[in-house]
């Protein structure tokens, strides 16, 4: 069964009953994509995830108005996507310390030589981060989320040829930024 | 003459048409340069896939579904059933006494019977409408 059947039987049997199986499977599969999102904009855990709960809570209320319920991932990014950016004009959330901590923009081969993993991981999600929005939610649905161009521009609202420009873009910028990590790896 | 970067990344990763496709992959099968070009890209693209990004904490699921479907067992209040009802008695009383005006009272101002017309058909007819916009279920095609 393909991920776009198993979302469209458990929208269809939450609607039915309030199954709590339902629930819990649409929460599983999707977690990760509308936390994530919601992570390369405001670009701090505890608040992405509480921001992530309140896209689930906004999306199972307004569940009935789903016209295809086999486009549960894509809706329910693009409600990901638009409350997190709301958030973020409201309450101006800025990436935290680990920008000054790990400037990676000279690519000089010895800094990043000297990262720990964890800093090597940090260092990594601050250039994500520094690609802007809506670059950053492009770029990690795109590659840590599996989506496809024509899926994530139906999730952002843009056209299938902006979301390639995009991704290819901010792609070269953190090749440009992460050469040494890269060539590590 | 060799394969733009760009191209080699849609073919990587299924983003291209039929007939491109097949023109890469014949290219790749006869290049060299192409063919080191394009297992660098994969190499690239592995690193990026492989990216230790955040992820949410073990509770979300449980939290989540919890807060989910509380919600759910809460959002059917009753007073919002009697306040329609409530609503819809009183106007369609207001609705009777409007006709009954009408139809009963001697004006001392002229009243056309043109303007009579349209107030006793089409007030009603708003005020009916309404009513079945208070009513209206949402019909949810593919339940």
């Amino acid at each position: 069964m393909s991920l776009y059947e198993k979302d469209s039987k458990d929208v269809i049997n939450f609607l039915k009953a309030e199954s709590r199986v339902s629930c819990n499977n649409l929460v599983e599969r999707h977690q990760n994509a509308v936390f994530r999102t919601c992570y390369s904009i405001i670009g701090n855990e505890e608040i992405a995830e509480e921001i992530a709960q309140d896209v689930f809570l906004k999306a199972f209320k307004k569940l009935h108005k789903l016209d295809n319920p086999r486009l549960f991932r894509s809706w329910i990014l693009s409600i990901a996507y638009r409350t997190a950016i709301d958030q973020q004009r409201k309450k101006k959330y800025y990436f935290d310390s680990i920008g000054e901590k790990f400037d990676l923009d000279d690519g000089s081969r010895s800094v990043s030589d000297k990262l720990s993993d964890t800093e090597r991981k940090e260092a990594i999600v601050k250039s994500i981060k520094e690609l802007g929005k809506p670059d950053s939610s492009i770029f990690i649905l795109f590659y840590l989320e599996e989506q496809t161009t024509e899926e994530i521009a139906k999730a952002l609202g843009l056209s299938k040829s902006n979301v390639k420009i995009k991704l290819m873009r901010g792609r070269e910028k953190l090749k440009k930024k992460l050469k040494h990590i890269i060539k590590l790896y | 003459m060799h394969i733009k970067e760009e191209l080699l990344w849609s073919y990587l990763h299924n983003e291209t048409d039929e007939v491109n496709k097949k023109l890469i992959a014949d290219h790749l099968r006869n290049c060299d340069t192409c063919q080191n070009k394009f297992l660098a890209l994969e190499n690239q693209e592995k690193f990026f896939q492989s990216i230790n990004y955040p992820m949410p904490s073990e509770r979300f699921i449980t939290l989540t579904s919890e807060l989910v479907l509380s919600r759910a067992k809460t959002k059917k209040k009753p007073w919002v059933a009697i306040f329609k009802t409530s609503l819809c008695i009183a106007l369609v009383l207001i609705l009777a006494m409007f006709i009954w005006l009408i139809l009963n009272t001697t004006v001392n101002f002229t009243i056309s019977s043109k303007t009579s017309t349209i107030a006793l058909y089409t007030l009603p007819l708003v005020l009916l409408m309404f009513l079945m916009k208070i009513f209206e279920v949402k019909v949810i095609k593919y339940l």
